[in-house]
């Protein structure tokens, strides 16, 4: 490629990541998931806990109750997340757009009557509906109805109050002619689905649009595409998990909360593609480079950029690497580079189909140091699985940095003798 | 004198700011330095006088100008970013500081 033919390939994928990336739905959904991870990660504390055995019946209760409220009411806190993130995006009024997705989102789940033996029925929301189930209705519901309110706030399809009304008091009595609209035709769409064969618009999207779409996340072959997507995207410079990171949540996540709620009802956990997996098992590229760069490389510029990475490749932190040495757009590094991640999940994946790994359930935080992450992700053998990767990634980057490094030397050498 | 750093989660350029923080304070410039996650920018960045984006983030560099038109933006050198030159990046800030 030329020289201006490639500065206008990478102005053109620039401008199309930005696009993607700026979009209002892409940057609400990867935003608003982020909101809801402390509250997955303390439930996934309490499933750890609740695998040590022999622990008395007590404590093993009380950790199901953790585990099961962040999973079997994930929805909720995907809608709260969500609708938070697009009101900020579109400068609406926060508070009031999560009241309403949240209340839009329970007209359209349907109330059940269970009979208890009693002379009554119980009316209640069935669990399956607020877990991971429901997490598509809940996405497309906080989406839709946050993005819709504030533009009819801001196109003042309301109430005009007189000026000396107070501008809090205002603003509430701006809200109900919005809120009024978005509420009666969320109700009709409820009313229209409970007609239709599927009885109700959870079912139908469950259906039509979340199964095929988790057989597409589910498969080893989507996972192990968009881990080398999100390199590829590296390779030209642009934080690729950043970019892919809401495409994994729309792919990966619901079958991560029905490992969770299977677990916290006692049941095996099936799904061994999910994001949990993934992001535990991207593999420790990081600190295998870093160790490359320090133990192994001979020029003084690797060397010295192995020191300043060492330990933040630890908690997983490439940015100093990948500028420094530099891997962007470095023909020599495509290849490790772009494949280390896909390599490392496909180990993973076999390691689990070979029943040596089991199939992951909890959701550890991102940047815990490399071992300790796989170690309480999956036990022992999480810890052995990401050894495993370690030495492979190793071996995978060793030739081609040798070859960088003895250009290092060279070009070191040169510049001495030169002075 | 107040620089905000953005990158994806604000870890990177967290350690870049700690590079600066010591430069600024061996020249005996009072500089108040702190990094943050693209996403958290918006309840940062009231009162900088610069906003640096890491190279990775460098694809939003006309949507930050956009959203911020009264404070200059700059994108980090690569190098500069990959070997934490904490030195380089705070002259750059500086100078742009200087000129506007």
């Amino acid at each position: 490629m030329s020289e201006t033919k490639k500065s206008s390939f990478i102005k053109g994928l620039n401008v199309f990541v930005n696009k993607f990336s700026n979009n209002t739905f892409v940057k609400s959904i990867a935003n608003g998931m982020m909101m809801t991870l402390p509250i997955t990660i303390v439930g996934s504390l309490t499933t750890i806990i609740g695998m040590i055995p022999g622990l008395p019946e007590i404590v093993l209760k009380a950790c199901s109750l953790g585990t099961s409220i962040s999973s079997n009411l994930i929805t909720i806190y995907v809608i709260i997340g969500i609708s938070c993130a697009m009101a900020r995006e579109k400068k609406g009024d926060t508070i009031a757009s999560i009241i309403l997705s949240l209340a839009a989102f329970f007209v359209l789940t349907p109330i059940t009557a269970f009979d208890i033996g009693k002379e009554k029925p119980a009316m209640a929301f069935e669990l399956t509906y607020l877990g991971s189930k429901g997490i598509f209705v809940g996405m497309i519901v906080a989406l839709v109805v946050t993005w819709v309110f504030a533009k009819m706030v801001q196109k003042r399809i309301t109430f005009r109050m007189p000026e000396s009304v107070p501008t809090a008091i205002a603003k509430t009595f701006e809200a109900i002619v919005p809120a009024a609209i978005i509420f009666i035709v969320v109700i009709m769409i409820s009313t229209a689905f409970a007609e239709t064969k599927f009885g109700n618009i959870h079912d139908f999207i469950y259906t039509n649009l979340q199964t095929p779409l988790e057989a597409l996340g589910g498969s080893i072959w989507s996972a192990l595409f968009i881990m080398f997507l999100s390199e590829l995207l590296w390779f030209f410079g642009i934080h690729g998990s950043m970019v892919v990171g809401s495409v994994i949540a729309v792919l990966f996540t619901t079958q991560a909360y029905a490992n969770m709620e299977a677990v916290a009802a006692g049941e095996a956990a099936t799904n061994i593609i999910n994001s949990f997996f993934l992001d535990a098992f991207k593999g420790p590229r990081a600190l295998a480079l870093a160790v490359i760069l320090v133990w192994m490389s001979r020029s003084e510029k690797f060397k010295s950029i192995g020191k300043i990475s060492l330990v933040p490749s630890i908690f997983g932190i490439t940015e100093p690497m990948k500028f420094g040495i530099p891997m962007i757009m470095n023909a020599i590094i495509f290849i490790p580079l772009t494949l280390s991640a896909a390599v490392c999940v496909g180990i993973a994946y076999l390691a689990t189909i070979i029943g040596f790994l089991p199939v992951i359930s909890v959701n550890v935080p991102k940047n815990l140091p490399t071992f300790l992450s796989g170690f309480m992700a999956a036990g022992w053998q999480g810890l052995v699985v990401q050894l495993i990767q370690f030495v492979v990634v190793l071996l995978l980057y060793l030739p081609f940095m040798k070859k960088l490094d003895s250009q290092g030397v060279a070009e070191e050498t040169a510049n001495l003798e030169s002075n | 004198m107040k620089i905000t750093l953005a990158c994806a989660g604000g870890m990177s350029t967290g350690m870049l700011v700690k590079k600066m923080e010591e430069y600024a304070k061996s020249q005996g410039i009072e500089a108040d330095i702190s990094a943050c996650g693209l996403s958290e920018l918006e309840e940062k960045v009231t009162g900088s006088d610069i906003i640096l984006l890491g190279p990775q983030v460098g694809y939003q560099l006309d949507d930050v100008k956009k959203e911020y038109p009264d404070i200059p933006v700059l994108v980090i050198e690569m190098m500069d970013y990959g070997m934490m030159n904490g030195e380089q990046v705070f002259k750059n800030a500086q100078e742009v500081i200087a000129s506007n």
